[in-house]
Formats: structure tokens, C-alpha cells, sequence
């Protein structure tokens, strides 16, 4: 169990994070900036927070009130980096063997010999990093990172500079990983795919706050604020005005009836949600402007007369796709679009 | 030939090589950490020694070392002990010219060096001082070695401030930059030729192994 009360004070923004982590994994999901990558390192210990409070399994790893603030290396958390922060003039094996100093030596390279096997890396041994390719070099890191028996993992954006496909293996191979560790785990990332598979919490970070905090199911159901809509894929996010009981979506020219809608502003409007008929509740005409191909789904580019923005429609592939320039009524369901808070 | 300048200078550069060692990593690593006002002016001040001439920091040293100076004073007094005109006094001149170089080039190697590896080494538990010895310190070894060689090369061809603390007596202060400069005065142009000679094969020597540490450094890591 994770408790994070901080607050620093940064160039852009203030952070000021305060959440709960039980053993399952989390996802900080945030864009670029937003003080991800921080909150770790305050977790961590290697930057320190202005104030506030860290517990972990009941022990105060940080607390400005009392004065306590542990060294990182008291602290036995594991942090994973983006460009993998293996030490250059050691080998692989002496790298894993470095976090290992808490094992006797006899038992050392045995030690490290097995966790290299677990993470296919057998044969590198005498390897230097900048002779492997990016996914090996995480591997090692991942390896080093587990070889030093951390109470808590934390991965910093872990597979950001590597392709899609070495992505999807290193990121079975973290979900492996998180499955047999019976810690809790913090992941940063802004890739929500990335997010939803490994965590089954997510927490939506904005300007160094978190405003969302949420099982990963219900966040995909109800975003709940802009950002959050954006970070889940949403396609169409349409600023609306509130008026009692009812939101207008000046852009569609529509107006939806909703209870509670006061600090409602703005829809969210998947893709997939709208219709390319007149059968859903609330309709809208436009100009199919632009289709684009994809090898899974074909997107249309809807503009309308009176709105500058345009809006993005789905069809997965083999339905029957409309001419391009055609003016055609489209359509959506309350259920399938988002309320949304925030701003921009 | 008598050889001794040559064995004196080498004794100085090596000796003033080891204290800028050691000092200029200790003031480049602690500088390198620093807050950006209090670095911008201990930049200049410790990097001071390389612009200005030689003989105006053999002047302040004067001030501080000779027997009527500053600490020169009290060591003259209670241990009746004169710094200035002995083979040591090169010492301080030649650290203290030689500083900079060491200084600048750790710093650089320093603030290149990824942060991300020092977080990695205190989050996996190791001590701050392996993380110096064995990561930081490997990682910035060309760096360091090239300020090393710098600092050497500079030390042994130091003049200006040396010769007017240390002066120039055979077979104690003598160096190989004062011993040319004398033979010239006596015009004993043969003599003056070889310890040239001897001068220029060192430096070229230096400038070799310079070069050589740059080239792997493009190639290493």
C-alpha cells in the first residue's frame, strides 16, 4: 500500500499529487509535462518534494512535517527509465550484479545467472550496453531493476523509444513481470492502450494534478473530464454551453436534455458513436469532406456549413461507405457520448 | 648536461597535477550541482587563473606567500620558514595556473553525464560514493583524462608566475621554461637548442596522447 501527499513547485505548474495505491498496478496517464516523471522521482527519493507525506506499507519514507526524508537508497523502490540508465562501462552482467549487493558473494553470480535466463539474456553476459538493441537493453534494465528486491516498482514512460512491435513483447513481459511481484506498481505512461493492458487502475494527471483516479473499465465508460477523454482516444471533443437541464452543442446544432449538467463543458463524441443514418436520437447534417483508409476501419472527415471544426466518423471496414462531397444526416445516441469537465 | 630542470618540472607538473586532480573534480562536480547564480560566479572566479597573465597570479601569490605576505608573514615568523625561492613554491603557481583546465574540462564531463544513471545507481541501493568511483567516473573518464594530460602539459611549460615565486637558482629551482629563458640571457644558444628540443618533443608527446584520447572518444561508448 502507496500513500502520496506531495506538493513541489515547479517551473510551469505546481504539483500537488495525492493518491492511494494498493498492490494492484497504477496508471498515471498524463500528456507530456503534466509531472508524471516527477511524482516517481518523489516517490523515489531522488528529487524532493516541497512538502507533504509518503508512506509505504505503513513506513514514512517522507514526511516534511517531521522532518523525515529517507535516501532512495533506504527506500528499496525500483524505478525503470524511458532510456533504460544502464551504467555504460559495465558489462550486462556486471550491471544486473550491481543492484545485488544485499546477496552474499558466493551466491552472487548464480544469483544473477538465473534472473538473466528469466529475461532470455543468457549469452550477453559479457555485453556492453551499447552493443544491444533498445528491447535488449530494457530487458537488463527490468532484470537489474528486480535483481535488487525493490518494495515497489515504479516505470517511467519504460517503452517509449522502442517500435510497436519490441513494445507489445517488453510490455507481456512487464505484465508477466506484475503478476508474479506481489508489490504495488506505478506506471507513467501517455499511451492509454499501454495503460489499460498493464493496469487496472488509471489516474489522469493534468498540470501536476490528478483529476481523475478510476478502475480502467469505468474511465473507458465515463471519462469524466477533457483530458481524460482525450488520453482514452476520443476523436470528437465539442466545446457546449449549459442552460438548466439541457447542454448545447452549438457545433451539431443540437441541444440534449441531462440532469445535473452545471459544470458540464464539453461532449465527447467517439468515432464509433455516430451513426451514418437518421436512426439515433439526436441527429446532425454534413459534408463528408475527406475518407480516410485504414487497414481496419475507414474514418470520414464530416464538415459542416456553420461549424469551423470537424468532426471524425468510423465505419469499421465492409460497410457500405458514402461518396466523398455528399451531404448526408448522421446520427448518435445519448448513451454512447461523454460529459465532460475541465478545459481545454 | 645537467638535467636537472628536467627532472624539477617533471616533479612539479606531476605533483600540481594531482592537486588540480583532485580539486578540480571536487569544485567541478560540487559546481556542476549548483544553483545557477552562485555558479555563474564561482565559474569566473575559479576560471580566472587560465585569462589572466601569469605574472599577475604570481604577483597575488606574492602577496600571500612571500615572508612579508599575508600567511607568508606568520609562517616566517613562527616557523621561520620561507616559501617563496624554493623547488616547492613552483608547486603553488603551477596548481594554481594549471586549476582551470582540470577545472573546466571534469565540469563538462560532468554535466553531460545522464542524471537518469545516478538515480538508477541510488534507487538500486548503491552508495553515493560507488556511483562516483564506478559510474560517474568511468562514464567521464575520457573527459577527465583529457583535463589530466591538459593540466600536465600546461604545468610543465609554466613560466610566468613560477619564475617569480620560485625564481631561478641551478640545481634547486631551476625548470626547463626558466633554464631556456636564462641560457638565451647568457646566449648559450647550443645549450638553450637542446632543452627546446626536449620542450617540444613533450608537448608534442601531450598533444598526441590528447588526440588519441578524443578519437576514442568519438569511437567508445
Amino acid at each position: 500500500m502507496l500513500e502520496v501527499n506531495i506538493t513541489k513547485k515547479l517551473k510551469a505548474f505546481t504539483l500537488d499529487v495525492n493518491f492511494k495505491a494498493d498492490n494492484n498496478a497504477l496508471a498515471l496517464l498524463g500528456q507530456s509535462g503534466s509531472g508524471k516523471s516527477m511524482t516517481l522521482k518523489c516517490i523515489a527519493g531522488v528529487e524532493k518534494p516541497d512538502s507533504g507525506r509518503i508512506v509505504l506499507d505503513g513506513e514514512v519514507l517522507y514526511d516534511s512535517t517531521q522532518g523525515i526524508c529517507l535516501s532512495p537508497q533506504k527506500r528499496r523502490i525500483g524505478l525503470l527509465f524511458q532510456n533504460y540508465a544502464l551504467f555504460p562501462m559495465m558489462t550486462v552482467l556486471q550491471n544486473i550484479m550491481s543492484a545485488c549487493h544485499q546477496i552474499p558473494r558466493k551466491a552472487r553470480k548464480a544469483h544473477v545467472l538465473d534472473i538473466m535466463k528469466k529475461f532470455s539474456l543468457e549469452g550477453f553476459e559479457n555485453t556492453y550496453p551499447n552493443k544491444l538493441s533498445g528491447g535488449q537493453q530494457q530487458r537488463v534494465a527490468l532484470a537489474r531493476m528486480l535483481a535488487a528486491n525493490p518494495r515497489l516498482l515504479l516505470f517511467d514512460e519504460p517503452f517509449s523509444a522502442l517500435d510497436t512491435n519490441l513494445r507489445r513483447q517488453l510490455s507481456q513481459m512487464v505484465a508477466d513481470v506484475l503478476e508474479d511481484y506481489d508489490g504495488s506498481a506505478i506506471f507513467v505512461s501517455h499511451d492509454c492502450a499501454e495503460a489499460f493492458r498493464l493496469c487496472p487502475e488509471i489516474a489522469i494527471m493534468e498540470n501536476g494534478k490528478i483529476t481523475v483516479h478510476k478502475d480502467r473499465i469505468s474511465l473507458f465508460k465515463s471519462p469524466e473530464t477533457i483530458a481524460a477523454a482525450k488520453l482514452i482516444g476520443c476523436e470528437n471533443i465539442l466545446t457546449v454551453r449549459t442552460q438548466e437541464e439541457s447542454v448545447i452543442v452549438s457545433n451539431l446544432g443540437i441541444i440534449i436534455n441531462n440532469e445535473n449538467s452545471d459544470d458540464i463543458t464539453a461532449i465527447g463524441l467517439p468515432a464509433t458513436a455516430i451513426h451514418v443514418d437518421s436512426n439515433g436520437e439526436y441527429k446532425f447534417n454534413g459534408n463528408i469532406v475527406k475518407i480516410i483508409k485504414s487497414p481496419y476501419d475507414t474514418t470520414l472527415v464530416i464538415n459542416m456549413d456553420y461549424s469551423k471544426y470537424d468532426i471524425f466518423c468510423s465505419l469499421p471496414n465492409g460497410e457500405q461507405i458514402p461518396e466523398i462531397n455528399s451531404n448526408i444526416t448522421f446520427s448518435f445516441d445519448k448513451e454512447d457520448i461523454f460529459f465532460l469537465k475541465g478545459s481545454n | 648536461m645537467d638535467l636537472f630542470p628536467l627532472y624539477n618540472s617533471l616533479r612539479i607538473a606531476l605533483i600540481s597535477t594531482i592537486i588540480t586532480f583532485f580539486l578540480g573534480i571536487f569544485a567541478a562536480y560540487y559546481i556542476a550541482k549548483a544553483p545557477r547564480l552562485l555558479k555563474g560566479i564561482l565559474d569566473c572566479v575559479l576560471t580566472l587563473p587560465m585569462v589572466l597573465p601569469p605574472t599577475v597570479v604570481g604577483f597575488f601569490l606574492l602577496v600571500v606567500i612571500s615572508p612579508n605576505g599575508i600567511i607568508g608573514k606568520y609562517l616566517f615568523e613562527w616557523y621561520n620558514l620561507r616559501v617563496t625561492m624554493t623547488w616547492y613554491a613552483a608547486i603553488f603557481s603551477t596548481s594554481i595556473v594549471t586549476f582551470p583546465l582540470m577545472y573546466r574540462t571534469a565540469r563538462g564531463a560532468f554535466e553531460s553525464f545522464d542524471k537518469n544513471l545516478l538515480y538508477a545507481g541510488q534507487t538500486l541501493g548503491l552508495s553515493n560514493i560507488y556511483i562516483f568511483w564506478k559510474v560517474i567516473m568511468p562514464t567521464c573518464k575520457q573527459g577527465i583524462l583529457a583535463g589530466v594530460v591538459l593540466s600536465f602539459a600546461r604545468g610543465l611549460g609554466e613560466y610566468g608566475a613560477t619564475s617569480m615565486v620560485a625564481g631561478y637558482t641551478p640545481n634547486r629551482t631551476a625548470t626547463i621554461s626558466t633554464t631556456v629563458y636564462q641560457l638565451w640571457r647568457e646566449s648559450n644558444d647550443a645549450l638553450a637548442y637542446k632543452w627546446v628540443m626536449i620542450n617540444l618533443f613533450i608537448s608534442l608527446a601531450v598533444l598526441l596522447a590528447v588526440n588519441l584520447l578524443e578519437k576514442n572518444q568519438k569511437r567508445g561508448t
